[in-house]
């Protein structure tokens, strides 16, 4: 693996070798957070590994996204997260090109170059090594911004009256996001050419349970590995039937994430540690 | 954007929905997505008006002999006219968009018509199952 600094003058994807950095300071109004780059749960959430079971641990607020004013200095450490992304992918693929017409001009552009960049390496990650970590990583931080905008769009389309009225305000919100994160992510996890679609990596496919005699099953919106993802507006726990539904699945998934629009307010999604006692 | 160019780590085909529900995943979020279908996200720079609606006639196309061929040739139609008012639609304000978000609605009865059939007539899905699907 290379330490490299990504210049985007001249031809695109050149490279200076340079020591990398810890991005310096954050600005005021932004979240240094988002520049760091975990690829595994338990690197997001420190205290996941050691939670107890049945825990429900919030997903910090605007952990993953890059907010505050576009300046130098964010745009800088954008770059500087590109190239080191870049140099991670190369290292695991050595076939792998840096595929950019030039650096992007636009701070939408620059952080949109940063999701693309991170989602190709959990790609690579599935393809050269067959880990799924920074995949459920990607995973999460992609549908929890699918359910976002879903959720904008749905209560507008409510307000001007156009959403389906057979439903409640809420279970037509609720459909609306359910639907567009599962279509956005079937198309994402198909642009990205991501192996193991339909076996390891599911959208809202049938996760069986074979322990009784009766076989059942649920149907986690997403599934990445060991890892069930349910989009909802309501708040579910472990005394929903549907959440120890999935952690009864064969694939005895190790955390259940429940993502819920940001919109309904600080820790609306959180995850749901494996508790022995599910039944 | 890297989507830009064509990679073998890309497919650039677009999506096409399998199934009934997978359909129906794909229709619903077209309303909130009208008129012009542009991704905000960055994930999908490819996404257009061309690429939705090739997905949805093709979707449609692969659950035709489940919706029936009258219902087919009423979706086809549906997504024509939607289409056309789309491409005429400044932005979501537009009462283009509005008539266009109508029909998106029809679309969605067709489907759910053809799901509660299977159901009622215990029609089994590719797993087996009476689903809809």
């Amino acid at each position: 693996m290379i330490d490299a600094v990504y210049r985007p003058n001249g031809d695109a994807g050149s490279f200076l070798n340079a020591q990398f950095t810890r991005p310096p300071r954050a600005v005021r109004g932004s979240n240094s957070r988002a520049f760091e780059d975990p690829m595994t749960l338990e690197q997001t959430f420190p205290g996941l590994r050691d939670a107890p079971g049945g825990a429900i641990i919030s997903l910090l607020d605007n952990v993953f996204d890059i907010t505050g004013p576009a300046t130098e200095l964010m745009a800088a450490m954008t770059q500087e997260r590109s190239a080191l992304l870049v140099s991670q992918i190369m290292a695991l693929d050595p076939n792998w090109k840096f595929q950019s017409l030039s650096f992007p001009t636009t701070w939408e552009g620059q952080k949109n170059q940063l999701n693309d960049l991170r989602l190709q390496r959990a790609a690579t990650y599935v393809r050269v090594k067959g880990e799924l970590g920074p995949m459920q990583v990607e995973t999460m931080r992609m549908i929890q911004d699918m359910a976002d905008r879903a959720y904008a769009r749905a209560v507008r389309l409510d307000e001007i009256g156009k959403l389906r009225g057979r439903l409640s305000r809420e279970e037509a919100i609720g459909t609306y996001v359910d639907n567009a994160v599962r279509t956005d992510l079937r198309m994402v996890y198909r642009r990205y050419a991501v192996k193991g679609i339909g076996s390891d990596i599911r959208v809202n496919r049938r996760e069986y349970d074979t322990s009784n005699a009766e076989r059942t099953y649920r149907r986690p919106d997403a599934r990445v590995g060991n890892i069930a993802y349910d989009v909802t507006l309501s708040r579910k726990t472990m005394k929903n039937p549907q959440i120890r539904g999935f952690f009864n699945a064969d694939f005895r998934p190790d955390h259940v994430i429940i993502i819920r629009p940001r919109q309904l307010g600080p820790g609306s999604s959180y995850i749901i540690t494996r508790s022995e006692m599910v039944k | 954007m890297t989507g830009d160019i064509a990679s073998p780590y890309y497919n650039s085909e677009p999506y096409i929905p399998e199934t009934l529900s997978e359909l129906m995943d794909f229709v619903v979020p077209m309303m909130g997505n009208a008129p012009h279908f542009k991704d905000e996200s960055g994930y999908l720079p490819d996404r257009s008006i061309d690429t939705e609606f090739y997905g949805l006639v093709e979707g449609f196309g692969k659950v035709r002999d489940k919706i029936g061929e009258d219902q087919y040739a009423a979706a086809i139609d549906i997504a024509a006219r939607m289409k056309a008012l789309f491409l005429e639609a400044a932005d979501e304000d537009d009462p283009k968009t509005m008539q266009g978000i109508l029909l998106i609605h029809d679309l969605i009865d067709i489907i759910d018509a053809a799901r509660a059939r299977r159901v009622a007539s215990k029609l089994t899905d590719e797993e087996g199952r009476v689903t809809g699907d």
